[in-house]
């Protein structure tokens, strides 16, 4: 989890990613931020990120994208 | 039929009456009815391509399905986790082969029809040869139902939902009549718990609330939309001929007329829609407050550009060919690496954009415009914000989003000239006439003799009426209930004011939909 919110800051340094949970529904990350956000995920963690795990569901707060991370690990 | 005629008045409210009236199990089915007299009524000929769509997207998506639900057996059947992911990979192999085969036939059938002749033109003109161009008949609403079947075979390929085992039920999610002319493009699973699982009872609110929205798209499309047309036709007809400032104000009127004609439209398609109880995806969101062209392509056509992004950006960019790309250009630069593919994959769904919009020269450059101004707006990010310091400026004062929503407002109209034009040529003339500043030949004779002053004022009018409106709604506002909630007479007054500016205020001559054309 420390290493995916240091993910998460170094993306947008200005948002606070341990309390946001409106990631998608805030529009506080768009699609080029999603992009960047998935290929350091594959890299880091080594897992297959498919388009249709590409839902507000998992990429509303850093709980829901690590809950992914675990699951597709 | 046009969506602003009495026969479709009569046809929508005769399906209403009948849809609540039987048994809510034969609900769906007169929908489905009705979807399929609408296009027959419409487009008799064509109905064989919606129908093979259809029949083709249905059997192989049930054959997708049927392949994962063997794959889920075989891989519970083992506990070896190597083995799981091995037994996954096989069948993702064939699913991707039946998806593929099933997404190109439907593709095909598209680009057959609506962009052999672009081909055969292009032919002609590098090869100096003359080949004979065919006359096909375009199918009604074949660009809307191609990307719905297309989702659809998407969606149960990446195992969003299973796929549908009744082809009647899939034959009304593809025709659903309010929505075959020109979109929003609806995804399966947003529709189907609609149609088929919940109970739809008459209600007198909703009826008013549906028919609201639809006389508020007419009123969109005949007075605003259908009057400024005659603007924008005379301007661009004959901007070599008047001052640039004129063209430039031809540009802007083009903005109201696209707007006014395709959101009234869409004014008419989900209140009609909304009146049986479906309510479809909002195609708009007051897009002329956006403070960037991504933001508004965000706010603008957004079923669209939802399915360029799911359909086409992300598995683009998440494609093995792009993560190479990725890490390749990483070893040179890690933030090239991570932005250069993206940028692309951003060009390359506006040039479908463009493409989609037509099978000419000026709408792919129109869909690039767009894409390039998205990706010189992310490159030039870090700069901009430098800039952003270095002058003091307060980014979240109202004067800099008021300056970020006129700016792209304007780039935005410089985009239109290469929308609504004839040809490219049409395009760079227009936009050479309003970067050098040069008035037409004609500067002292030139007058406004195709329409009368009333138009000016007419779309003036309504238009002042649109934008308060539009920055209600911008607030939060809910305004078809607060309308509700005032006293009836006023209530009344406002109806009445609504229904007498159509007949009243209507343009002479009608002019169809403009994205019923796509």
């Amino acid at each position: 989890m420390e290493e995916l919110l240091k993910i998460l800051e170094e993306l947008k340094p200005d948002v606070d990613f341990k309390n946001e949970t409106g990631l998608i529904d805030n529009a506080i990350l768009d699609s080029f931020d999603i992009v960047q956000l998935i290929t350091t995920l594959k890299e880091t963690f080594e897992i297959d990120i498919t388009p249709a795990d590409i839902v507000p569901e998992n990429f509303n707060s850093a709980e829901s994208l690590w809950a992914m991370v675990e699951r597709l690990q | 039929m046009s969506f602003v005629s009495t026969g479709f008045v009569l046809f929508f409210l005769l399906t209403a009456l009948i849809y609540y009236v039987v048994p809510q199990k034969f609900k769906w089915l007169v929908l489905l009815c009705a979807s399929y007299a609408f296009y027959a009524l419409n487009n008799a000929k064509s109905l064989v391509f919606i129908i093979a769509s259809t029949l083709i997207s249905f059997f192989v998506a049930k054959k997708i399905s049927s392949i994962s639900e063997e794959c889920e057996q075989r891989r519970s059947a083992t506990s070896d986790k190597t083995e799981r992911k091995e037994i996954r990979n096989q069948y993702k192999k064939i699913k991707k082969r039946y998806a593929s085969l099933g997404i190109i036939i439907c593709f095909a059938i598209l680009a057959v029809l609506k962009y052999t002749n672009f081909v055969v033109f292009n032919i002609n003109a590098i090869f100096k040869t003359d080949i004979r161009m065919f006359s096909f008949i375009l199918p009604l609403g074949i660009s809307f139902y191609t990307f719905q079947v297309v989702s659809y075979l998407f969606d149960v390929y990446n195992g969003k939902y299973e796929a549908e085992q009744n082809i009647f039920h899939y034959a009304l999610y593809v025709s659903w009549f309010p929505s075959i002319l020109q979109g929003p493009i609806s995804r399966y699973n947003e529709l189907r718990p609609q149609f088929f699982e919940t109970e739809h009872h008459f209600s007198l609110e909703n009826t008013q609330f549906a028919m609201q929205r639809i006389l508020w798209g007419f009123l969109k499309k005949l007075v605003i939309a259908d009057r400024a047309t005659e603007v924008v036709t005379y301007i661009f007809g004959n901007h070599a001929d008047l001052p640039w400032y004129i063209t430039f104000t031809g540009l802007f009127f083009y903005s109201i007329e696209l707007y006014a004609d395709f959101s009234g439209g869409m004014d008419v398609v989900i209140g009609v829609s909304e009146l049986m109880g479906i309510k479809l995806t909002e195609n708009f969101r007051q897009p002329f407050f956006s403070q960037s062209i991504a933001e508004f392509w965000r706010r603008w056509h957004i079923t669209l550009g939802t399915w360029m992004k799911d359909y086409v950006f992300y598995p683009y960019n998440l494609s093995d060919f792009t993560g190479k790309m990725g890490k390749f250009l990483s070893k040179i630069n890690k933030t090239a690496g991570k932005l250069i593919p993206a940028c692309l994959g951003n060009l390359l769904v506006f040039f479908i954009v463009g493409v989609w919009h037509g099978a000419e020269w000026h709408f792919i450059v129109y869909g690039l415009y767009n894409g390039i101004l998205i990706v010189l707006g992310i490159l030039f990010k870090p700069l901009f914000e430098k800039l952003i310091t270095l002058f003091h400026i307060n980014a979240q004062s109202t004067y800099w989003k008021a300056f970020r929503i006129i700016r792209t407002f304007l780039l935005i109209n410089i985009g239109w000239a290469f929308d609504d034009v004839t040809d490219l040529h049409m395009s760079t003339s227009m936009i050479k006439q309003l970067f050098t500043f040069t008035n037409g030949n004609l500067i002292q004779n030139w007058k406004f003799d195709t329409f009368s002053e009333l138009t000016i004022y007419t779309v003036g009018l309504f238009s002042v009426i649109w934008l308060i409106i539009s920055i209600l709604k911008e607030k939060g506002v809910d305004v078809r209930k607060s309308i509700s909630k005032l006293a009836l007479p006023v209530r009344w007054a406002i109806y009445l004011a609504l229904i007498l500016s159509v007949p009243f205020f209507q343009a002479a001559n009608m002019v169809g939909f403009i994205y019923a054309q796509f």
